[in-house]
């Protein structure tokens, strides 16, 4: 990939992870255009190469899947993996687990700079301060939705455009040196890291009480082999009926 | 009070409040008051219809300025419980505190995160995510479709909530988080999502131990007899690991990923995984 389909190629995928974690748009570019799967298609269709995108996408999406921001922390960015990985793993021809496996760090980096928008939208809290205040009701919108994109550019948009741009070479270089074992161990890393997306669901819930829940629901797809849309519909039938005779039970009590 | 000046909100207002919320919720997030600017954001166009004169309306903006931060669409059963709160002082400024809103906003922020971040965002979004990414890893672009359907529960789910706290009132939410219904709605919704987190590790979570023996002509393969005592128990350990870590030891999941990733290296370089 060179010339003007790479010039295209790192503005896409700068423009992509802008708008994913400036969130602009909600959850829809939080869910949506942050996700790997998207990334793939968009860098499959400018590549020309929609498939081998939507595997990779796919792939990748899988690895970071379960990961949630809670109280917007997003632990491991799944969207700058995927916005530097794919572009890069597509012209070079890097199979799904290598490209999950280059994943995993970025992601790291990816949470890092998601927490340094924070830190910088504090100005505008301030500023979204004085405007109230005032009655101001321009500066408030001004603050809470044009300020905060224009500043995040250089913050969000640079840093994927650069890889992009220049990063084919630098990788191409790591991939023959880096020794097997430490591809290898990245791989091991991104097969085990969707349960850290799933411990965090659980605590969230935060009712240890109910882990044997946990249990029966790997047992049913580990060992019983059940799909995970069926495991779901038991599931629900299961939490549906102790609901029912815990309602029952209180009703006798009382 | 005098009927002919109450001002009600028109379907068309909690629309566009419900729109600004969605679109803009995570904006302007910051360290210090999280989702607060784009809350007031999101009022301004019930605001202007509440309060024509804008001197009265500085006290509303200004304590809906403070701290906030919740799931951004089950944060709808706040808005819309907010935009009922706010009709009603406006018509009648002695039928509440302004600070009641903030105190409803605060004392809800916290379980309607936990609601929203372990069920719609955790388990319902999850799930979509999942099956997209299977059929995308196929090459198949229904993965993308099913993406763009599994966002737009999430959008439904603050469309619902927010019309019916509105509709309901400042007292249906107290009502709704109260009543023995919703706690048993929310422990039903618990009992699925723990469940759920342990079916999806089981699919997500893979972990295999390299290491064999060999005794003459056969290969003793470590994977196979532990896979024999109960088939997976490494993932499932490794969950509950992570589950430890997070709940009782408080470690961040920043660290828990480098650790991971160090883990990870260290162990492929013996041989072990």
């Amino acid at each position: 990939m060179g010339g003007t389909q790479l010039l295209i190629m790192a503005i896409a995928m700068g423009l992509m992870y802008w708008i994913a974690r400036g969130m602009i748009g909600g959850y829809f570019a939080f869910f949506f255009i942050a996700s790997p799967i998207v990334v793939g298609v968009v860098a499959g269709l400018i590549y020309g190469d929609l498939t081998n995108g939507l595997i990779l996408g796919g792939g990748i999406a899988a690895a970071f899947a379960g990961i949630i921001a809670p109280g917007g922390n997003l632990p491991t960015d799944s969207a700058l993996a995927a916005t530097t990985v794919i572009p890069i793993a597509l012209s070079t021809g890097l199979s799904v687990e290598q490209a999950i496996a280059f994943a995993v760090p970025m992601g790291l980096v990816g949470s890092f700079v998601t927490n340094l928008r924070k830190m910088v939208n504090v100005i505008f809290v301030h500023r979204a301060d004085e405007c109230a205040a005032k009655g101001d009701l321009k500066g408030i919108r001004n603050c809470a939705i044009i300020f905060p994109p224009i500043v995040e550019l250089p913050l969000l948009f640079l840093p994927v455009f650069l890889v992009v741009m220049f990063g084919q070479d630098a990788m191409l270089a790591f991939m023959n040196n880096v020794p097997d074992w430490v591809m290898h161990g990245m791989e091991v890393a991104g097969g085990v890291m969707p349960a850290i997306g799933f411990a965090l669901i659980m605590n969230m819930i935060g009712k240890p009480r109910l882990i044997p829940y946990t249990i029966i629901g790997f047992i049913m797809v580990k060992a019983l082999a059940l799909n995970n849309l069926t495991a779901g519909l038991l599931l629900g039938c299961v939490a549906f009926l102790v609901v029912l005779a815990k309602q029952e039970r209180n009703k006798e009590g009382a | 009070m005098d009927e002919n000046k109450k001002v009600s909100l028109t379907k068309r207002d909690v629309n566009k409040v419900i729109a600004r919320w969605y679109i803009t919720t995570e904006m302007s997030l910051n360290f210090e008051r999280m989702q607060s600017i784009a809350y007031t954001y999101a009022l301004i166009p019930a605001l202007k219809k509440l309060y024509p004169n804008k001197e009265d309306m500085i006290p509303v903006l200004q304590r809906h300025m403070e701290l906030f931060n919740t799931n951004a669409t089950a944060g709808g059963l706040i808005l819309g419980t907010t935009l009922a709160m706010e009709e009603e002082i406006a018509n009648n400024p002695e039928s509440m505190p302004g600070q009641a809103v903030v105190a409803v906003k605060t004392g809800l922020m916290g379980p309607v995160a936990a609601f929203g971040d372990s069920f719609s965002a955790g388990t319902l979004t999850t799930l979509a995510i999942l099956a997209s990414c299977s059929l995308a890893q196929e090459g198949s672009i229904a993965g993308f479709f099913l993406l763009l359907l599994g966002t737009m529960i999430t959008l439904f789910e603050l469309i619902f909530t927010t019309k019916l706290t509105y509709q309901k009132g400042r007292s249906a939410i107290k009502d709704i988080m109260s009543s023995k219904l919703m706690n048993d709605v929310i422990e039903g919704a618990n009992i699925l999502g723990m469940g759920m987190m342990g079916a999806l590790s089981a699919s997500m979570v893979t972990l295999s131990i390299a290491l064999s023996a060999n005794f003459g002509e056969s290969v003793l393969s470590v994977q196979d007899k532990i896979d024999a005592i109960m088939p997976g128990i490494l993932s499932l350990s490794v969950l509950m690991i992570y589950y430890y870590l997070i709940s009782k030891k408080h470690v961040s999941v920043a660290k828990l990923v480098i650790a991971t990733l160090v883990f990870g290296i260290l162990t492929a370089a013996i041989g072990l995984f």
